[in-house]
């Protein structure tokens, strides 16, 4: 099964799907956890590049904000407008999604060309992607529940600290999924 | 089939690993022998109404989203001058001022936004701004949970009618924000000793306090304390951030009444001056109606209390008429003090 997954995702086609997937999606992670932020910044920036680091980082590096958001414990500035805020288990936990991510994507891609655009079968193997999709914009809950402008109620705060697990779980077992139907399409 | 089970009990496992890793950082505040000892002396004694109050205060403390401390304190504070200020400060920007036994410093919203508690020390005394976003409430406290016992404050991650629940670091109570009295632990039904904070702008607070001390930036935290960074929207434009709607993201103890249009007295973000004494007599004043009136004698119980308007810090004062006392008086949104003090009476 793994053989059969490397096997697709080393091909050049679909390894730039997945790529580029998991590069927009943490990208869209980090944005919504408020982590890279676009912003005018008013002081006059020293240099183009900039990286600061907090002299207390030890005692922040695993400290949590919120269910499964951690501390950064340093910031890389960009030009004027991009900040990066640099949280390592944050962005361990942006990479292990994007790349569930990405591969889900790659692997639908995948099945899609496979069954070329012939009618409703290719519809079908796009809805691999949908699982991906729905827990994949995990990230996105807390900015969802005030542009909504949703009561946060006790169960839906319990809630929301499960779904990383939850859409990693998912993710996997999309991932899962997809090679089986691949697998068993070759036979 | 076996395969995929195996791997869905090794991550809930591995779930369940991080969970507990972090809630390791949420152990309660260990209580010694003598705080509790000091906190038992002189307990105040709560009517049956107040107690049923408090109570009813505690079992609606909802979680906020962070978990304790989730929403950092600012315990080391750094300041700078005016003019360093001055570099990334908008002149109308809101800045919470304090003018503490001669000690005059200003608090940006921008970096309290994200703190919502900071603790220091004046001249011996252990004292600690808060704010809430939420309520749109900033008051100061003397750290003192009794006489001769002081604490910091850190953020419990609840909230009650959608004011911050801070608890002190000694004895692990909660103190609602607004309350200023602990609502449940050791120092249950104990006040907190409070002193004015001006809620002004950058420019008002430097031009009358031009020596002013400014909280640095550098709060040991990583934060976007840019000027579009408050993740609630914004005090100086209308936007659809949580300030200029209507909208509540937790609902009050008192929910029916604005349901039921019961108290649409005014809209629930409308802010007042409220002012209230240990009795539990509250009022409130519609700011506006103060900007226009300039003073103003309100009666809080069998006291008259009168409230000056300054125009150079769209702030005010208020003390008890007799006896010229200062008594503590500050902005709040409308819902969050009518759900306090429900027999508030409003003047409008």
């Amino acid at each position: 099964m793994l053989a059969l997954f490397l096997s697709i995702i080393t091909q050049r086609k679909f390894f730039l799907v997945a790529l580029i997937v998991f590069v927009v999606y943490i990208l869209i992670y980090l944005a919504a956890v408020g982590h890279l932020i676009f912003t005018s910044r008013m002081e006059p920036a020293y240099s183009f590049l900039e990286v600061k680091f907090l002299t207390n980082w030890q005692q922040l590096l695993l400290r949590q904000r919120s269910p499964f958001l951690f501390e950064a414990i340093g910031a890389i500035y960009i030009g004027p407008n991009i900040k990066l805020f640099l949280s390592i288990p944050n962005l361990i936990l942006a990479s292990v999604l994007g790349f569930l991510v990405g591969s889900n994507f790659a692997l639908s891609y995948y099945n899609f060309k496979r069954l070329g655009l012939s009618g409703g079968k290719g519809a079908v193997a796009l809805l691999g992607t949908i699982p991906a999709i729905v827990s994949g914009s995990v990230c996105c809950v807390p900015t969802l529940i005030l542009v909504l402008g949703l009561q946060l109620t006790a169960t839906l705060a319990t809630a929301w600290s499960f779904f990383i697990p939850l859409s990693i779980i998912l993710l996997i077992l999309s991932l899962v999924w997809s090679v089986k139907r691949i697998e068993t399409g070759r036979l | 089939m076996n395969k995929i089970l195996i791997l869905i009990v090794l991550l809930i496992v591995s779930a369940a690993g991080i969970f507990l890793y972090i809630n390791r950082f949420q152990k309660p505040v260990e209580v010694s022998q003598e705080v509790l000892n000091k906190l038992n002396e002189n307990k105040p004694t709560l009517s049956q109404d107040e107690d049923r109050f408090l109570n009813l205060l505690e079992q609606n403390a909802v979680s906020g989203g962070p978990p304790k401390d989730g929403i950092p304190a600012i315990d080391k504070p750094q300041y700078t001058t005016a003019a360093e200020a001055d570099s990334w400060l908008l002149p109308n920007d809101v800045v919470f001022g304090i003018d503490y036994q001669g000690f005059v410093a200003a608090y940006p919203q921008r970096i309290l936004v994200w703190h919502e508690i900071l603790n220091d020390q004046i001249n011996r005394q252990k004292v600690s701004i808060s704010y809430c976003p939420l309520t749109g409430t900033a008051i100061g406290f003397e750290a003192s949970v009794t006489k001769d016992l002081d604490s910091s404050f850190g953020a419990s991650g609840k909230l009650v009618n959608s004011n911050l629940i801070m608890y002190d670091r000694i004895s692990d109570s909660y103190w609602p924000q607004i309350l200023g009295k602990a609502i449940n632990g050791p120092a249950k039904g104990r006040n907190l000793q409070e002193f004015p904070v001006v809620w002004t702008t950058w420019d008002k607070w430097k031009t009358k306090f031009p020596e002013t001390k400014v909280l640095s930036k550098n709060t040991g935290f990583v934060r976007n304390y840019d000027v579009n960074g408050d993740p609630y929207g914004s005090y100086l434009r209308e936007d659809k951030g949580y300030y200029a709607s209507d909208r509540l993201i937790f609902e009050p103890i008192n929910k029916q009444s604005f349901s039921s249009n019961k108290d649409d007295r005014l809209k629930p973000k409308t802010v007042v001056v409220g002012i209230r004494d240990k009795d539990g007599n509250a009022v409130a004043i519609l700011k506006d109606s103060l900007r226009q009136q300039k003073k103003m004698e309100v009666s809080l119980g069998d006291k008259v209390v009168v409230v000056d308007y300054d125009q150079s810090l769209d702030f005010y004062q208020a003390s008890v008429k007799d006896t010229k006392e200062a008594i503590n008086a500050f902005d709040a949104m409308w819902f969050a003090w009518v759900a306090f003090y429900p027999n508030t009476k409003l003047i409008e």
